[in-house]
């Protein structure tokens, strides 16, 4: 599955980064874990607060760090 | 939770105070992305102004007119190219971000409301989005700085018009356009 954490590197970025991440490994899923932290990019997915998660190219969360359960969700 | 995918981004075009004066008296909108706290102690005067505080962009910006050139500032020019890019995603294409911001067009002796030797050295600004403390790089105002790298002198601007992509950092050329 693959992953991307968009944000342009504050401690809610990287901490959702790291969630995911811890999750993941929890739930046994492998995922492609990607920081995108160029504002160009960060924005052509039409994002504007930080951090926001793209999976399979959608965004699926954006403007805060996401819950472990909201995680879990997406790795089923 | 909206399900908005990705859409290719050209680079953002980009201007530098001096020209963006002159495409404000050619009719250019100026957008002021600041906070109204910022907004309060300094304002950008003598133009057409909307302010949208990035706070509320996501909310309003479709205020934004898509029928003439507009022109996105704020302090020192990275939370006006993250609304500019903003707006080409949703399908705007006269749009220009100015490169350096308040600091910079203040320097310049620029018109504005309030006191203007606030601005330069002001603190910088978080452009991030998500509330924490990443300072934007703020650029310092040296007299001998310049935007671009390439010091034109024509009359009708400084010439410094690019798409590069933006940082903050004013270049060390010896120029001294914008």
């Amino acid at each position: 599955m693959e992953i991307k954490v968009l944000g342009p590197g504050c401690a809610k970025c990287k901490t959702t980064v790291e969630l995911i991440g811890t999750v993941a490994k929890e739930v046994g899923t492998e995922v492609q874990l990607t920081k995108v932290e160029n504002m160009r990019e960060i924005v052509s997915y039409g994002v504007m607060s930080t951090p926001g998660v793209v999976i399979g190219g959608k965004v699926v969360h954006v403007g805060s760090v996401p819950s472990r359960d909201q995680v879990k969700e997406w790795l089923k | 939770m909206n399900a908005s995918v990705q859409r290719e981004l050209a680079e953002a075009r980009e201007v530098c105070p001096t020209t963006t004066r002159r495409l404000l008296a050619e009719g250019a909108l100026l957008i002021d992305v600041r906070e109204p706290n910022e907004v309060a102690a300094l304002g950008f005067a003598g133009c057409d102004l909307l302010m949208i505080p990035l706070s509320q962009f996501e909310t309003r910006w479709s205020e934004v007119p898509r029928d003439r050139d507009v022109i996105l500032a704020c302090a020192g020019g990275t939370r006006s190219l993250k609304a500019t890019y903003f707006l080409m995603y949703q399908g705007y294409d006269r749009v220009s971000n100015m490169q350096y911001g308040m600091t910079r067009w203040a320097a310049r002796g620029f018109p504005v409301t309030g006191d203007a030797a606030a601005a330069v050295g002001a603190a910088p600004v978080s452009a991030c989005g998500c509330g924490d403390d990443v300072a934007a790089p703020v650029e310092a105002a040296a007299e001998t700085s310049c935007c671009g790298g390439a010091a034109a002198t024509s009359a009708a601007g400084c010439g410094c018009e690019s798409t590069v992509a933006a940082n903050d950092l004013a270049c060390a050329s010896g120029g001294a356009c914008c």
